[in-house]
């Protein structure tokens, strides 16, 4: 494992100690009447997926963290957690205040007009509606949907309704921010237009963990990188090891 | 990795658990920090409801009044079911009204879980926001009905009462008893996704057992049989409703049993809701 380099006079805003994250899948529901006969009516069964085991780490104050490892290695749940949406199974995740998840997306109506959904997102993520108005105009730049900011959010291309998450969650200025594959979408502007949003939040005291296959991104962004494989800390480190030591394990990576 | 260095971290900056489900008064604060949430999602739906149409929102108003047309056509001439009751049109507009105010709030709050699980996977909040909107929907919608309801009332020639006025204060008792029943079939659902097909059932069984359609009390000579109609909730919000408005009785026992119905359902099905919130969203 890499060796601590942070300094210790940083103020600690996500501590993650020992945290397994089990949850259940169950399996493909019996879908004929015989098969509920045969199987003599007992509950459906589910396997126990351990998708986090045992993750540890201290993350400082305007730390960027970008966290890799190949699919279905717990980084997405890693995150889930993080948020305080998936509760852990063991172990504990604390944290300044409440991170925050980019998912605005969810709370978003596709028939309404990109404005409204600033609004409702805006409510969604525990803004009042008068630090909304506030916000819009800088939100609506950001975002560079332009006059398509009155019209239905389901006529937006997909790089344009990524612009709007990004600029609605970012808008926030969550202490803690939370980026899931949310920047993959957008075209070379937005990509270079977003990474600069998070190292202004990174300025601002504040923390940004970003999941991506782009390595790319991560290097941008991030300064402090976690591999992660079958939900566990391969390796911990400044970004460039990591990134060099996950590159030569898959060269095709 | 360094445990003594992560031990004195810990201490010295003020870190907290957000996993944990929040204690009973913290959440009903975080609640209220929300409360425009709980309103700007209904809005936004209704907006969007009929946008497509060329009506457009007038829909809100002309769908009660087609139902009534409906139920009128068909109770009223075809089947005359009439009897007994003086102003059937009114009587009945203001039974179905009432009764479906009950019967959307639950079989709509009943997949508020289910059906936002994306939002529930990405957002924290507290839950009980998704079946409160829902009821805050239906809430909203009883605008239009009360306008329906006063221009039926006025066309059939009924001279306006100050008892009118209640009308409003039995639909905001009314509310507290739906959102306590959304709460506990939204939880129900979650864990029982099959409940939501049984639903729509029992509210029709309980619609032919709140006297919509009939006056009880012209069917049902026996006072302990009665009392026992009393125990139906439903039952007793119509019959409220339509002693505001119309000169039928109102037994007291109907309006002892809607406030408890109420009072206790809301308290009771928010803590059940809230007793299984780390379970949503998961599958």
């Amino acid at each position: 494992m890499a060796e601590d380099l942070r300094p210790h006079d940083r103020r600690p805003v996500v501590v993650l100690d020992d945290l397994h994250v089990t949850y259940r899948v169950y399996e493909q529901r019996r879908t004929g009447l015989r098969d509920m006969f045969a199987s003599g009516f007992k509950p459906r069964r589910y396997r126990a997926i351990e998708a986090v085991r045992g993750v540890s780490m201290t993350v400082t104050v305007g730390e960027g963290v970008g966290i890799i490892g190949p699919n279905g290695s717990g980084k997405s749940t890693l995150l889930s957690a993080i948020a305080g949406l998936l509760p852990p199974t063991s172990g504990r995740v604390l944290a300044s205040s409440r991170p925050m998840l980019l998912g605005v997306g969810a709370a978003l109506k596709p028939n309404l007009s990109g404005r409204r959904n600033i609004t409702i997102g805006g409510l969604a993520l525990g803004l009042t509606r008068r630090e909304i108005a506030g916000k819009e105009k800088e939100i609506i730049d950001f975002s560079g949907v332009g006059d398509f900011i009155d019209l239905p959010m389901k006529t937006y291309s997909s790089g344009m309704r990524a612009r709007l998450h990004f600029a609605i969650a970012t808008a926030v200025s969550p202490e803690v921010l939370l980026i899931d594959e949310a920047l993959g979408v957008g075209d070379k502007e937005f990509r270079r237009r977003s990474s600069k949003r998070i190292d202004e939040i990174r300025a601002a005291a504040g923390t940004v963990f970003l999941v991506s296959h782009s390595l790319g991104e991560i290097e941008r962004s991030c300064n402090r990188v976690i591999w992660l494989e079958k939900g566990q800390v391969v390796m911990d480190g400044p970004t460039e090891e990591v990134i060099a030591a996950y590159t030569a394990d898959d060269p095709v990576e | 990795m360094d445990d003594r260095a992560r031990t004195i971290d810990i201490e010295r900056a003020e870190l907290a658990e957000f996993g944990a489900i929040p204690s009973v008064p913290e959440y009903l604060r975080e609640l209220w920090r929300r409360r425009e949430y709980a309103v700007a999602v209904p809005m936004g739906d209704l907006r969007a409801m009929h946008m497509n149409t060329v009506l457009g929102n007038l829909w809100h108003l002309i769908n009660p009044l087609l139902m009534v047309g409906v139920y009128y056509l068909v109770f009223g001439l075809i089947l005359d079911t009439t009897r007994g009751i003086d102003n059937f049109i009114t009587f009945l507009a203001v039974g179905i009204f009432t009764f479906r105010f009950t019967q959307n709030s639950i079989q709509r709050g009943a997949s508020t879980i289910v059906a936002n699980d994306g939002l529930i996977r990405s957002i924290y909040f507290p839950r009980a926001i998704l079946p409160l909107a829902t009821v805050v929907e239906q809430v909203v919608l009883l605008g239009p009905v009360f306008v329906v309801t006063f221009v039926i009332l006025l066309l059939t020639g009924e001279s306006p009462s100050v008892t009118w006025l209640l009308l409003p204060i039995v639909y905001a008792l009314q509310s507290l008893f739906n959102l306590g029943g959304a709460f506990v079939a939204a939880r129900i659902t979650d864990s029982f996704k099959d409940f939501q097909n049984v639903v729509p059932f029992v509210f029709r069984i309980i619609f032919y057992l709140s006297g919509v359609l009939y006056s009880v009390e012209a069917f049902i000579d026996d006072p302990t049989l009665l009392r026992l109609f009393e125990l139906n909730p439903a039952f007793c919000f119509v019959t409220m409703a339509r002693w505001t408005v119309l000169d039928t009785p109102l037994p007291l026992g109907a309006l002892v049993s809607a406030i408890i119905w109420s009072l206790a359902l809301l308290v009771g099905g928010f803590l059940f809701f809230r007793a299984a919130e780390p379970r949503y969203g998961r599958g």
